[in-house]
């Protein structure tokens, strides 16, 4: 329970005496009226507070919370689904992009990475590049895996 | 008893940032908890402040969807349920400015009169004896009062906040919140007294 009076700033506006009586009724204990009190008023705040404090005679349905809780697993799992849609959608533009320019760049490409890297050089970093591009594929795969038998259990 | 790490009673407690951490972690369950725990509250504030029931229910799954997606912005200097608090408030209070539904009458503190009228249309004062005609009175004038002032009411008193944290809720100084409360209650008080009695 919490009251108020003498902290808040005096309003001119503000009958102290009422407020207290108006704060003495919405106290739980329900002691005899003070002296200088308006039994009357006091009576009167008190079923004023009685009806104040009777909740709503409408409320939220049952399962109101568990529905919400629900409708948020629901979008929180959609915006996953986007995110890892446009994660791979975006590597494949990437990938695409690269092998488009290679494509059309083939013989200076090759004369670049020779030059950079040597013979041997390139052969291993084109190795290197399919086993990280494998092993990208199988994680994903295997997440794809997991992701549908825990939407399916 | 609340621990609270810093100032009592200001920031967020224990309980509340691991429920924080949980939810942001994506725990099991751990939204739905949060949604369980302040869903009291945040169908309050709504309600009170739009009344439609069904914009209410849209507008507490808006402002539940919305503390998911921000809740990496809350930063532990309030209290959990005044940030949520706070997201449902201004929720809501965006949707009656897109209805044009003013927030507060500015003549609501004249004396009252406007409100008198509204309530004598579904109630014959003078023939209203029982304690539930008079408590209906009561809640029918209550529910007649401008959003703003229902809200208030409803969270200083269902709610059992603060005033300083109402004032962190809804943005409005403290000293305003006094006022449109004891406003409030008296203009209540005032229209009501020789109808709902003395008798608790």
């Amino acid at each position: 329970m919490t009251t108020s009076g003498p902290q808040h700033p005096h309003d001119a506006r503000i009958d102290e005496r009422e407020w207290q009586w108006q704060e003495r009724a919405r106290a739980p204990s329900r002691s005899a009226p003070a002296a200088g009190d308006d039994a009357d008023a006091l009576a009167q705040y008190r079923r004023i507070d009685a009806a104040l404090r009777q909740p709503p005679a409408t409320s939220l349905p049952a399962g109101f919370a568990a529905t919400l809780a629900a409708r948020v697993r629901s979008e929180r799992r959609d915006a996953a689904r986007f995110e890892r849609r446009l994660i791979a959608g975006l590597v494949i533009a990437l990938v695409a992009t690269g092998i488009v320019l290679a494509a059309f760049n083939a013989e200076t490409l090759a004369v670049l990475l020779r030059a950079s890297l040597g013979q041997r050089g390139l052969l291993w970093a084109i190795a290197l590049a399919a086993c990280v591009a494998s092993s990208f594929g199988l994680d994903a795969m295997r997440r794809d895996d997991a992701h549908r038998a825990r939407r399916d259990a | 008893m609340k621990v609270v790490d810093g100032s009592e009673g200001s920031g967020a407690t224990r309980e509340e940032r691991a429920l924080v951490a949980a939810v942001l972690d994506g725990a099991p369950g751990a939204f739905e908890r949060l949604v369980v725990t302040y869903q009291g509250l945040v169908w309050h504030v709504v309600l009170r402040m739009v009344r439609h029931p069904e914009d209410a229910r849209e507008l507490c799954q808006e402002a539940f969807l919305r503390v998911h997606r921000c809740l990496h912005q809350y930063r532990f200097d309030a209290a959990l349920k005044s940030w949520i608090a706070q997201v449902a408030y201004s929720l809501a209070r965006r949707h009656l400015e897109r209805k044009r539904i003013p927030l507060a009458e500015p003549d609501a503190d004249a004396d009252g009169l406007s409100l008198v009228e509204n309530v004598d249309d579904g109630f014959d004062l003078e023939a209203s004896a029982s304690d539930a005609q008079r408590d209906a009175l009561l809640h029918a004038a209550i529910d007649r009062l401008p959003p703003l002032q229902r809200t208030l009411l409803t969270l200083y008193h269902l709610d059992d906040m603060a005033i300083p944290e109402i004032s962190r809720v809804t943005g409005l100084a403290e000293g305003t919140i006094k006022s449109h409360l004891f406003r409030s209650r008296k203009q209540l008080r005032e229209m009501l007294a020789p109808k709902i009695g003395v008798a608790a």
